[in-house]
């Protein structure tokens, strides 16, 4: 069973967060790429990157929010969870959300450290891209 | 000899830059024969009224256009370009009898035929716009001999040269510059010949004895083109061959000679320290550096900065991942310390390092269709795009002042402190260029 677009995880991921009293917004540009989704929760900003399979691909998409959101989370849409990308995300300190294509439910796998090389000028602008 | 600093003409939108950061930035301007075709009297207008009257123009007649297939010179819906048929109009037999039917073949010149189209195409770069000229309102300002401007010299009709074609268009190449050469006696001009060869070409020990037949004509330059050679990117192998092609058109006589694509490795070619095998380096604002023959074109438009010490235009956002990583964001200070110190970056800055976000980082946000999905992108602001375009021009400017007055010591160490302060921040591979770059030029330095 698998996800027949990255559309259905990034859908599937926003009633997740909606339902954990994130703000969410879908297809957010920042600094000439898209982000999938922002969460913002109080003063937090996430952002999440939605893959069914290449994680490779999704984690050096992630490296570019580490400018812009405090907390930075891979979203996996595939049938099972690589043990090679969960040693990655635990040594980036990123998060891993597991959007499972048989149930289709959401369920953390490693919670996101903070990211310390947020760059606040830039993250201000992205809080302002979220809000229009 | 100093290396010059040209600039490619590109669109009228930018006639603005060809005088920043001062009048005297640019030694020359180079301008595409189809543009002058498509706009004479916008071309006049800037010959005459955006530029300084002592910087200097060539016309580059874009011969190669008509030597490709016609879906080089048709538009979307397959008409031919009004700019290309305009130009094809004005040089006459053959290339306007084969005019979007089929490519230039050898057999389409005749010994008269070549003679005639040489001068036409000479003849064109001379007097075109003259008429134009006269046609401007600032025309009363001028006296006579000021207002018909022409040219600095004539660029004679030219091929692209491959390592699969050159047996079949290295002949008439010369035969053409052999006419362009008795036109210029006749008429007291310089001529140049245009060399524009591919990668494989300029690697190719072929390429000695062709430089060697067109430099039996005696022109007064070379303008040198190789297909797609972007210096940050090339090979050792592709570096030492570019010095060769200089070196070897340097040969026996010393000569003009201009890159018509070229960045900072040719500028530092020029330097009297390396030889001063280039006299000339000419880039567009903000591209040009490198460009295909057969361009291919598309993409969206993102944000660069042109990192002084990588001498390379980089995506803004890996430009700020490198800077914040480095702590060169702190501060204004430490940022114009470590980074740029331009009048153009201390004004956009002004004192709030924030401000570094109008180099790309505030954008303006389409949706546009991406496959199945519909996502949202950024695209840079008019003002981003003039900032990065500006601090750009100030850092050239900067690159063939250097050259042109530090020692080849002081150049080679430049390199090698932006190595050493690049390692670490970008890793090997965003700086290999310079490695390879300041190899070739310890290798000049030893034979010099």
């Amino acid at each position: 069973m698998a996800f027949g677009t990255e559309l259905e995880v990034v859908g599937i991921l926003n009633s997740f967060l909606t339902s954990a009293g994130f703000q969410t917004k879908e297809e957010v540009s920042s600094m000439g790429q898209s982000i999938d989704l922002v969460g913002k929760k109080n003063r937090w900003v996430y952002a999440f990157e939605a893959k069914r399979d290449n994680w490779k691909k999704g984690l050096s998409q992630c490296r570019a929010h580490e400018l812009v959101a405090d907390y930075i989370c891979l979203v996996m849409g595939s049938p099972r969870i690589s043990l090679a990308l969960m040693k990655e995300i635990e040594q980036l300190g990123y998060g891993l959300l597991w959007c499972k294509p048989d149930t289709k439910t959401c369920e953390w796998i490693y919670q996101p450290k903070i990211n310390k090389k947020v760059w606040k000028p830039q993250k201000q602008i992205l809080i302002k891209s979220f809000k229009e | 000899m100093p290396v010059e600093n040209w600039m490619q003409f590109g669109t009228f939108a930018e006639q603005e830059e060809f005088i920043y950061p001062s009048p005297d930035a640019y030694a020359g301007v180079i301008i595409n024969g189809n543009m002058v075709a498509h706009a004479p009297s916008a071309m006049a207008g800037f010959l005459l009224e955006r530029i300084s009257g002592d910087t200097k123009f060539l016309i580059d007649p874009f011969t190669h256009a008509f030597q490709h297939s016609p879906n080089f010179i048709t538009g979307k819906k397959g008409e031919i370009k009004s700019s290309i048929a305009k130009l094809a109009e004005s040089f006459g037999s053959p290339v306007v009898d084969i005019l979007g039917a089929r490519a230039l073949k050898l057999e389409d010149f005749g010994a008269e035929s070549l003679r005639v189209y040489t001068r036409r195409v000479l003849e064109f770069q001379r007097c075109f716009l003259h008429d134009y000229m006269e046609e401007r309102d600032v025309a009363k300002y001028f006296e006579a001999d000021e207002l018909k401007r022409e040219p600095y010299a004539l660029i004679a009709p030219y091929f692209y040269l491959t390592d699969v074609n050159y047996n079949e268009w290295h002949d008439i190449s010369v035969g053409m510059l052999r006419e362009a050469c008795l036109y210029a006696r006749e008429t007291s001009k310089k001529v140049f010949c245009s060399l524009v060869i591919s990668k494989g070409l300029l690697q190719s020990p072929e390429l000695k004895k062709i430089v060697a037949d067109l430099k039996n004509e005696d022109p007064d330059g070379f303008i040198v083109w190789v297909d797609d050679l972007d210096e940050t990117n090339s090979t050792f192998s592709e570096l030492k061959a570019l010095v060769e092609l200089y070196k070897n058109i340097q040969s026996e006589k010393r000569v003009e000679v201009i890159n018509l694509h070229g960045g900072y490795f040719s500028i530092l070619t020029g330097a009297a320290a390396f030889g001063s095998l280039v006299t000339g380096v000419c880039h567009g604002p903000e591209y040009g550096e490198s460009r295909a023959v057969v361009p291919v074109g598309g993409g969206i438009p993102t944000s660069k900065y042109y990192i002084p010490d990588i001498h390379a235009r980089v995506k803004y956002r890996d430009c700020l991942m490198w800077f914040n990583k480095a702590g060169w964001l702190e501060s204004a200070e430490i940022f114009h310390r470590q980074v740029c110190n331009c009048k153009l970056c201390i004004k956009v800055i002004d004192g709030n390092i924030e401000n570094f976000v109008k180099f790309g980082g505030e954008g303006t946000t389409r949706t546009i269709q991406r496959g199945k999905s519909v996502v949202n992108l950024q695209f840079p602001t008019r003002d981003e795009k003039i900032n990065c375009l500006r601090h750009y021009l100030n850092t050239k400017s900067a690159e063939y002042r250097k050259a042109n007055t530090y020692s080849g010591d002081e150049l080679i160490d430049d390199i090698a402190l932006s190595i050493e302060k690049y390692l670490e921040v970008t890793g090997t591979e965003y700086i290999s260029h310079l490695l390879r770059w300041r190899k070739v030029l310890e290798n000049l330095i030893e034979k010099n």
